[in-house]
This record gives C-alpha cells, structure tokens and sequence, in this order.
C-alpha cells in the first residue's frame, strides 16, 4: 500500500491537497485563461526568425518582369471563362503546352453518399515544368482554385493569369532543382482532395470519392502554395494557414511568405491583421489578443480555410496566399509585385535541401511577426485542463478515506490482515457498465447518418433535415432516460467513482486532443471544466436542477448552436435576435451534415470527436445526478 | 606490370591509366596490335524542341592471341572481365518527355553468344540508357578467384579512375541479376547462364559533373585538344538540359568468322540542348552555340571523325537548313522505317577549312506538340503517405496496337525499406497478370537489398501495374546521413525487352561498334533496356536538434524517475523489527557467517527460554 492507496499513512501534503482541492481547482482554472489571454502580450511570445538556413530568403533576387503579358493572359482568360460553363481546358492546356510544359487532365468522380446519392464529376488541369539536370524526385506545387467572377467567393482568374506568367517565367530558368507542377482545380476542395489522392495513389474516401488516375507525376511534393487573387490591383496579401483538423504548416514557410512580400512591399496580413507597432500596451495587446483568438477560433472549426488545408495530411507544408482588394491602405501591388513575391517564394522553397523538418508545426500566431510556440502554450492549456485531474484525485482519494473511515467505525477491524483492505480498495471498474454503455450510444450515433438519411429519404425530408432530425430524436431520447434512474441505479458503484471516471476520461480526451488542435481543445476545456467539475458536488435539488441547465448548455449540438448565435450576433448587430436564433437553427442542420459529409469526403475528425468522444462524456455526466 | 603497346604512341600513352584499372582485375597482361580508334557525333532535332547529340568514341584493339596472357584471347570459349560503367545524369525524367525520343532510355545488349551471331540487337534513341546517377555492372572472368574482392577492387579503382564516388558500392547495393544483365560482347552460352559472375550496382544518388568529365576526357588519345572532343566544354556541358557519360569495354568479334577477339572501348557523351528556352523560341542551333566552339583541329590518331546530322524529320516537322552542305546524305532503312542523315567528315573539311561550325537554321519559331508515347513506356511512383508503411507501383505501358511484349522487370530495393513479396501484384487493366517468372530475393539488415526480377508478357495496348507494399525501417541514429531529412533514394528499375520495331529508335547493334556501321545494318529484333525513376523515400527520422537532445535527457530522467515514484505511491515502506541487543561483533559475524550466526541466534533463544 502506497501513498495513493493508504489513507493511514497520507502525509501532510495530501491532506492539504484534499482540503483545498476544490480552491486549488479554481485557482488553476483562472490562472490558466489568464494565461492563455497574457499569450498574446508581447512578453510572452517570441519574435518569429527562419530556422531553415536553407531557404534563404535574403539572397534570392527577384527578376520578374512580364510587361503587360499577365494583363493579356488576364484578358483573354476572362474572354475564354465567359464562354465556358467549366474550367476553359483547351486554352489553359495550350498557354502550358506552348511554354513547353507537360500538360495533363485529371478526371473524377464524388459518389455524393447522401440524399439521392447522385455522382458529380470534376476535372483538375496540371501542368509540370521539369527541372533541367535533376531527376523528378522533388517538386513544389502552385495551385489556384478556379472561380469565376459569379462565384460567390470571388474570383480567382486573376491567380490563374499571374500562374501563366509565371510559369512562363519560370521555365526560361535554369535553376530550378525541383520541378514545379501548376495545378488549377475544380470544385474547390474536392477537386483538391481528388488531386492529391490520385497522386499519392491512397484512398482518402473510399467509395465516395473516385479519385481517378494521373498520368504524369513529379517527385515528392516539397511545398505548396495556393494563390486566390482576386483582382488585378491588390491592396494586401492575406495568408491563410489552418487546414484540415487544425494542422498547420511550418512556421518558416509563413515567415517566408510574410518576409518576402515586405521585401516587396506587398502588405501581408494574417486574420485581416497586420503586424502592430510592437509595443507592451494594452492597445498592443488587445490587437495581438483579437488575432490570436480569431486563429483559435478558425483553427477549432478544424476546417480547412482554403485548398492548402487537405495537403498538410500528405506532410505537404502549404498555404494560401489571398490577394485583396480592400485592405486600409489602399491598392499597393499590381501584377509584377505579385509575381515577385511568388517568385522569391518559390525560388526559396528551390534552394531547399532536406523537406521542412526545422521550426515549428505547433505554434498560435499573435501576429504576422510574433509566435506563441507550444512550449508556451502548453502550460496555459495545461492550467486550464488541470482541475479535471485534480477533482478527479482528490475524489479517488476521498473515496478511500471515507472507505477507511467506515472500517474505523466498526470496532475489531483494525488488526484485519492486508487482504482483506485490499478488498475494500474501491474499484474504478465498477464505472465500467455505464462508460461502456454511453460509447455504445456514441458509436450508434456515428454510425447513424446513413440511416437516417434514409428514413429522411423516405419521409421526403430535405437532405439536411433527415440527419439532424434523426440525430436529434436519438438524443432527446436518451435525454429521457434518467426519468428511469432507478434502474440504473442497479449497476452498482459509488457516486464517486463515476465522478471520477468522467473525470479522467475527459482529462484523457483534452490532453490528447491539445497535442493535434489545441485551439479546439482549449475552447472545449474552457467550457467543459467548469461544469464537468462541478458535475455531483452538491445534492441540493436547486444545485442539480442549475447544473442540468448548464449541462444542456454544453451538450455538442447545443454548443454548435450557441457559436453560431454568438457568431451571427456578433456579424450582424442590426437583425433581431429572434431572427439570430433562427438562422442559428438552420445552422446547425447544416453543420451537422457537413461534418458529416466532411468525415466522408476528407476525413475530417470533427464528427468523429463529436460522436465518439465528447458525446458519451456529455451522456456520463447527464446520467451522473440519477446515479 | 608488363605492358606492351604497339601502335601510336599517343594512345599508349592516354590509354595507359585505363589499362592499369583494366589489368587491375584482368591481372594479366595485354598486348596490343592493330587498333583503330574512331570518333563520331550524332546530332538528332526533336520534335520536342530539344537538340539530342550523342558523342562517341570507339577504340578497338586486336588483343594478341597469347595462351596464359589475357582473358581476352580465350574467346569464344572462355569470357573475359567486361566493364561497363554509366554515369548518367537523371536521363528518365529529360528525356522521358521528350515524346519522339520515345524509348527514352534504352540500350543495347546482348543476351548470349548466339543471339549476337544470330543478329539479334537493337537501334534506338537515345544509344545508352542510363539511369539517374551512376550505374556499374560487371561480368567477371570464370577463373576469377574471389569475385567480391575482384568487384570491390574494381570499384574502388573506378571510383579513383573517375573520381566518382564508386567507391560507395558495397554488398548492401549490389546483386547479381539473372536475367536483365547478360554479358556484353562475345560470349558462350554457358558463361552467360552463370549469373553468379554477374555484379550490378547502382548509386542514385551520385551526381556527373565537371569532375567526371575531366578524367573521362584524359582517356580519349587527343584529349579535347583536337577533333571532335575540341566540342566538350564544360561550361558548355553542364548547363545542357541532360548530360549522360558512359564508358563501355567489351570483346568483340574481329572478323566476321569471329575466330579472334578484339577489345573494344568506347566512350559515349550524351547531351540535350533546348535551344528554343534560351534562342527565343526557335530550335537554332550550331556547333558554337551548343558547345561554344567549333572544331579547329582533326584529331590526327582519328582512322575516322564523323558528324551525322538527323534529318528525317527535316521534310515534316519544322524545316531548317543545314550549313556548310554536308559530304554525303546516307540513307538507312530498318523495315519500314526510312532514315537519312547529312554526314560530314570533319577530317576531309578541315583541309580546306579553317573551322568547322553546323549551323541549322529553322524558318519558323518552335511550336510544341502533342508527342506521340513510344512503344514501351514506364511510370515509378511511391504510393501513400505517412511514415510507417507506403509502397512502390510501376505502371508499365505496352502502347504497340497488336503485339504483346515480354519484359523482364528488374527492381533493387534497399534493406531499410522491408518489402512483402505477398503483396507484390501484378494487374493489367483490373485483372491480375501471372508472370512468367518471379525471382526474390529477400534482403537482409544491412547486409543485402532485396531484389527481385519478373518476367512477364504485356497484353498489346495495356497498361500493367505493378505494385507492391513495404514497412520504413528505423535506422541506427548513426546510420542517418547529415541530411536525413532530405530522404533516401532508391535506385531506378530497369525493364529489358525486346522490339520489334526500330521507330524513332536509334541504336547500335550489338554486333558493330560505330554508328555508322548501324546504319546498314538489317536486324530485325532490337534489345532495349529502359530505366525507370528513381525515388525519393521519406524514413522516419529523429530530429537531430537540441530539442532532440533535452527530449532524450528528459525521457531518461522521466524513465529513471518512473521506477521509484511508481515504488512510492504504490507502495508502503514497513518497518522491519530488529534484535534490540546486538553488538558490533554479532553483526559482522552476522554478515560474515550468516547460517552459523542463525544457529548460534537459535541456541541463544533456546537457553533465553
């Protein structure tokens, strides 16, 4: 019998510890959202630098100069994208072939999985300038989505011009030592997803999404940037970096990005925001803070903010750089700054020797120039996550004192043999039926879309409603079960350890989650803590009935609506709030079928964590009063 | 070492360092008598834009027929050593696209004594195949006593001969094939079964360069002072699209009764230009341009100096005009295939001309085509992505509209990609192919690479795809180069077949030494050898930084500190009760004596009692 397992012998320090556990708790609750806000303060984060010498951003001279060619490619490709419904394949194949370039098309087809399952087919255009004197083996890839100017994100032709200039550009060059593949999508992040699955040859959806065969292939792709220009006059360039699941390209390749175009003097941006004077004030900070929570907020959605987001999967560093025209400082850069600051880019990425392995993958940016690495966000997210694990010790503890507790009281038992204690060592396998039992439930509603799409189907629901609806009905249902307490109350066990095991298995899930996105586990934690911690600690009628309100606050899909209120609120103060919660309603049906659609087609951990995970924790503590 | 040359005291004298490396594993000695030494450039306009020159320089000698002397005069019965040693600069990828070139990378060899006799060889373009990096494959004599010590001296003398790093061949790199590689030159049918006299390695990751080219331009009898090899400058060279340098010894037949052997050596230059990139779009080009200079001086130890312009192409795609006028249009025919070429004979022109200079002059700007895929093409791609599994597929391409065509497919794999034969797969069109023949052999931790070889017949006009999976090894952290990040290479498979058709081939019979001899010559089956990528394989790797090293100490702290910690909390430090009066003397006896010190103890309770 140890420390943990022997009351008798439990040193001054753990009483202290089971005395004060409730405070200790809060403490390092506040202390950690302090902290986690304080990151944004310039003290507490480093100025950003190249940890790749390779990439030499200093050395790289910048030559192009395309006179008013990308304005006739421009031009012309407007002309052409007005008389094609699709992507104009025919001229775009013969711009490329015409410098010489392999030209290739890239066919496929999304087996849609819902609804009346119908097929879309796309087709991807990609051309490859092999470098002279090297073997294929490498490559850095510039993509463009194409949009048209109807599209309701804006047009991408310009990109696409700027792409064939370069291009251009680049292959009277000899020293490239990677090839460069220039890729222009259809469909957006599908034709991205299809693309990047038919090259490394993997099935990312099987039977969803056919990605089709290339027929020409580079090496391993080095890096890639995504280009969304939208107009020909930009004020600045804003970079995008979270991609699918919170993934996040290395930090040098955005410093390199940021870097050059300030070499350009192309204003870059991050979130809309650029680079504050740096200063300690309190302006400063609440500039640097809004950013950093804006990141937060876009890297916990876990969705890709643009075609770069899928290539992280593939250990593929990539961006996307999104050239506006209406930034604060009015237009600053034309089609040659542009093209400069892509060239310097790539031109980098060439004098690369080994693939992006220095810097950080794992970093939240307060700005374009400062960096919060994991090192310092850990201990914040850690603070914020800690209460979990201290309530849950504190309760384990407890549970074997007042066990012990129960010993003293009955006389005689003092002189029973280490046996018979070990016996009355309370188990945690006893929380067992009921973890189990709320899995169970969890895999039930991840396995859920397809048949209540079905039903949908049936009921002549719309495509999202079906989902939702069933998914809702699941639920509500299981909300009701408690009604039955007292036949739950036949699994046996404590209160305790129940409380416990909630405890650990959600400290388990954040810790582990904080290692892949610890935006989305810091905003979970910060909203599941407090009312996780609480769960059980009072049986005052009052208390339990508050708790249960908190509790229907935090279930997954009421979490969902609430950011979209706040979210629409917070866009749009002129409608009413009724129309708010409406359109949050609305909301929701869709998220929950996207995420859906999103696990299918890109294999998007969302509703994965939602069903498998954060689900069944939620059910453990709705179940915990009755208990 | 006894070395006796005839004949022109130049070539004795440029020749000399070759025959050492040669006598090295011939260790006998070679007389010579006779030679001839030919020298000859090809240049070829692809319809790619590209500008193909192949350069080549053949000496023969007529070895003496001395018994005990050298290998060479026991032919036919008995072979000799052969080398050959290719250094190619990543040709797959230059030249795989230039479409017209079609069977890209290919090259001539024989598969056995009879086959040469029975004129089986092979013309095509580009006239050696070589693979990204450095390629060595050696045929050993049979009497060769210790034929790993023999391969290893061989290859660190090339290593030294050409400053290459050679030297970096070693068991974990070299098989012996049984099937791709048969010897080159004359040989008995019973010598090309025995494989085990076969070594093959490649070196991906050697690149060519100006310290390769120096040396292998000693080895010609004029240097680059005279003749065509004035062309080989390297500036010039090296900012060429594709350069490739090869050098080849072989025995071959001195007469058409092949009674006798004689030794031949040729060294071989290939380079692709792209004029149009840096000429404004126009294919343009000249001596000059390409190479800087003209040709001053004929070589005066050449027998023969010839530049051959291809100019079938002339007529259709774009046109240009040769000048000077060529010394004589030769035309070949190979089947239906109709070739012409403007020859010139630098010596003839260089007595009445100062310099010589070709210059082809186009009409009209370069346009790019759609190029047509050559008969048999291939495609070499690592599949999947992450770090502890992936897999390699080879998409095989039989583009002939009628006829199916056998190959034999060649792969060597390094040890620390552990590859699983159960997953090898061979599907043509979505339905599985059975190959003729499949030898594997397993590798062995840092001891051998697997390597295995396929035969097997592609169905006419298919594309078959062969796949197989393999698991990323972890290395020793001192096994990692210093750019550990970069990725390791895997070498290029190589695929043989044979073809029926020569078109847009070129290709010197196995049976003659110079291009113009191939271009009478009426073969009806062509032996290629096509390379495929070479591939560029993520390990997983540590990270090599400081971190590295505080996440090391600290996992060791965490590990030290594992043991007692899990003591502390699990476990209850319990007094144990020990014998109030004991004196100094009982507990040393007590350490000492222990059982004597128990029986006392016991008796001393007795008594007590």
């Amino acid at each position: 019998m140890g420390l943990l397992t022997d009351t008798k012998e439990h040193s001054k320090l753990i009483i202290l510890f089971k005395q004060h556990g409730n405070k200790l708790c809060f403490l390092s609750y506040v202390v950690g959202i302090v902290w986690f806000c304080l990151l944004a303060w310039e003290p507490y984060n480093n100025r950003t630098y190249f940890s790749e010498n390779a990439l030499l951003p200093g050395l790289v001279q910048r030559e192009f100069s395309p006179g008013h060619e990308t304005s006739r490619f421009f031009q012309s490709l407007k002309e052409e994208a007005g008389s094609h419904a699709r992507i104009p394949y025919a001229w775009l194949g013969a711009q490329f072939r015409q410098m010489g370039l392999d030209v290739y098309d890239h066919n496929y087809t999304l087996h849609y999985p819902f609804g009346s399952k119908p097929n879309f087919t796309g087709k991807n255009l990609y051309a490859i300038l092999r470098a002279p004197r090297a073997a294929s083996t490498e490559a850095i890839l510039l993509s463009v989505p194409y949009r048209t100017p109807e599209n309701q994100h804006g047009s991408t032709l310009p990109g696409i011009a700027l792409m064939l200039s370069l291009a251009k550009f680049f292959r009277r060059q000899l020293y490239w030592a990677k090839d460069i593949i220039f890729l222009v999508t259809e469909h957006e992040l599908v034709g991205f997803q299809a693309w990047l699955d038919a090259y490394h040859n993997s099935k990312t959806a099987p039977g969803v999404l056919d990605s089709g065969e290339l027929e020409g292939r580079s090496g391993a792709i080095q890096a890639a940037i995504n280009l969304e220009i939208h107009s020909d006059k930009i004020s600045h360039f804003d970079v995008k970096i979270e991609g699918q699941n919170g993934q996040l390209p290395n930090l040098d390749l955005f410093n390199l990005v940021v870097e050059l175009s300030t070499r350009e003097s192309v204003p870059s941006t991050f979130h809309q925001k650029s680079n504050p004077v740096e200063s300690e004030s309190w302006k400063g900070w609440k500039q640097a803070f809004s950013t950093l929570m804006s990141m937060v907020a876009l890297q916990a959605t876990g969705l890709p903010t643009g075609g770069h987001g899928l290539f992280h999967r593939y250990a593929i560093q990539a961006l996307t750089i999104k050239g506006e025209s209406n930034g604060p400082g009015g237009i600053r850069a034309s089609f040659v700054h542009m093209g400069r600051v892509i060239e310097g880019v790539f031109r980098s990425l060439n004098n690369l020797l080994e693939r992006f392995h220095q810097s950080f993958f794992f970093y939240l940016l307060p700005s374009t120039r400062r960096y919060v690495s994991i090192g310092l966000y850990m201990p914040a997210f850690g603070l914020i996550a800690a209460p979990l694990l201290i309530k849950a010790l504190n309760l384990y503890l407890s549970l074997q004192s007042s066990k012990d507790l129960d010993k003293k009281a009955t006389p005689g038992m003092e002189n029973k043999d280490e046996d018979a204690r070990e016996e009355t060592f309370p188990s945690l396998w006893q929380a067992l039926p009921l973890v189990f039992s709320s899995h169970i439930l969890g895999c039930l509603v991840y396995l859920s879309p397809e048949y209540f799409d079905r039903i949908g189907m049936l009921a002549d629901f719309q495509l999202e409603d079906g989902i939702f609806m069933g998914m809702a009905a699941l639920l509500l249902a299981v909300l009701v079960v408690p009604l039955f307490s007292r036949r739950l109350k036949r699994c046996g066990g404590s209160h305790g350890i129940y409380r416990c095991i909630v405890l650990l298995e959600l400290g388990a899930f954040f810790y582990t989650l904080s290692l892949i996105n610890v935006s989305l586990a810091t905003f979970l934690a910060v909203v599941y803590v407090p009312v996780a911690v609480l769960a059980g600690t009072s049986s005052r009628r009052i208390f339990t009935w508050v708790h249960s309100l908190l509790l229907l606050l935090i279930h997954p899909l009421m979490l969902v609506y609430l950011v979209l209120l706040v979210n629409s609120a917070y866009l749009d103060t002129s409608t009413k709030m009724v129309d708010h919660m409406f359109r949050a309603y609305t909301g929701v049906k869709k998220v929950v079928l996207y995420s859906v659609e999103d696990w299918y087609i890109y294999s998007n951990w969302n509703f994965v964590i939602a069903s498998g995970v954060l689900l069944p924790v939620w059910l453990q503590l709705w179940f915990l009063p009755t208990l | 070492m006894f070395l006796k040359l005839h004949g022109k005291e130049k070539i004795e004298r440029t020749f000399l360092n070759f025959m050492i490396v040669s006598n090295f594993v011939c260790g006998c000695v070679i007389a010579l008598s006779n030679d001839k030494f030919l020298e000859e450039l090809e240049i070829q306009p692809l319809p790619s834009g590209h500008v193909y020159t192949y350069m080549q320089f053949t000496t023969v000698w007529d070895v003496d027929k001395r018994p005990g002397s050298c290998l060479l005069a026991q032919i036919p019965g008995k072979l000799s050593s052969l080398y050959l040693c290719t250094y190619g600069l990543p040709l797959q990828r230059s030249l795989g696209h230039i479409r017209a070139f079609s069977c890209s990378t290919l090259q001539v060899f024989p598969l056995s004594l009879g086959e040469i006799l029975g004129h089986h060889s092979v013309q095509e373009l580009p006239y050696i195949s070589a693979p990204p990096g450095a390629e060595l494959w050696t045929w050993f004599k049979e009497e060769t006593p210790d034929i790993s010590k023999a391969w290893s001296d061989l290859t660190n003398a090339l290593s030294g001969q050409f400053c290459a790093s050679l030297n970096f061949i070693d068991p974990t790199n070299t098989i012996s094939p049984r099937f791709s590689f048969l010897p080159q030159g004359v040989a008995s049918q019973s010598y090309a079964k025995n494989y085990s006299l076969l070594r093959y390695s490649a070196l991906p990751r050697e690149a060519v360069c100006t310290e390769n080219l120096t040396p292998w331009k000693k080895l010609l009898p004029c240097n680059s002072k005279a003749g065509l090899s004035m062309l080989l400058n390297a500036i010039q060279v090296f900012s060429a699209t594709y350069v490739s340098l090869a050098v080849d010894v072989r025995p071959i037949c001195r007469d058409n009764d092949c009674k006798e052997a004689s030794l031949e050596l040729r060294l071989s230059i290939s380079i692709v230009f792209e004029p149009p990139v840096s000429h404004k779009g126009k294919q343009d080009w000249s001596l000059v341009k390409l190479f800087g200079s003209g040709i001053l001086k004929a070589c005066p130890l050449a027998t023969r100096s010839t530049i051959l312009v291809h100019t079938t192409s002339n007529q259709t795609l774009g046109k240009f005009l040769l000048s000077p006028e060529p010394s004589q249009v030769v035309t070949s025919s190979h089947a239906q295939d109709k070739k012409t070429y403007a020859m010139y004979d630098v010596k003839k022109i260089l007595q009445s001309a100062e310099q010589l200079n070709i210059v082809a002059s186009y009409q009209k700007s370069h346009v790019y085509w759609i190029t047509s895929p050559p008969i048999l093409s291939a495609t070499r791609f690592i599949t999947g992505y992450g770090m502890e599994q992936g897999g390699i597929k080879t998409q095989l391409y039989n583009n002939h509209p009628s006829k199916s065509m056998k190959i034999v497919y060649l792969e060597i794999i390094p040890w620390f990609l552990r590859v699983y034969l159960h997953t090898l797969q061979l599907k043509t069109s979505g339905k599985a192919l059975k190959p003729q023949v499949v030898h594997f052999q397993p590798g062995r931790d840092r001891t051998h690479p697997y390597h295995f070889e396929i035969i097997a017949t592609l169905p006419p006009a298919s594309v078959t795809e062969l796949s197989f999976q393999f698991d990323r090894a972890f290395l020793k952290w001192t096994e990692y180069p210093p750019d550990a990040n970069h990725g390791f290479y895997i070498s290029s498979a190589v695929i043989s077949t044979l073809l029926n058709s020569a078109k847009n081939c070129s290709r010197i019979p196995l049976h003659k030494s110079t291009i113009l001899e191939s271009l009478i010559d009426r073969s009806v089956t062509y032996f290629i050898r096509l390379h495929t990528e070479m591939l560029l394989v993520s390990l997983p790797t540590p990270d090599f930084s400081m971190p590295y090293n505080v996440i090391c100490l600290a996992c060791t702290v965490v590990a030290l500190a594992f043991g007692p910690i899990h003591n502390i909390t699990t476990k209850r430090l319990q007094l144990v009760e020990k014998d109030k009066n004991q004196g100094l003397f009982t507990k040393i006896k007590k350490l000492f004596w222990r059982k004597s010190y128990v029986e006392s103890d016991k008796e001393e309770t007795k008594k007590n009692k």
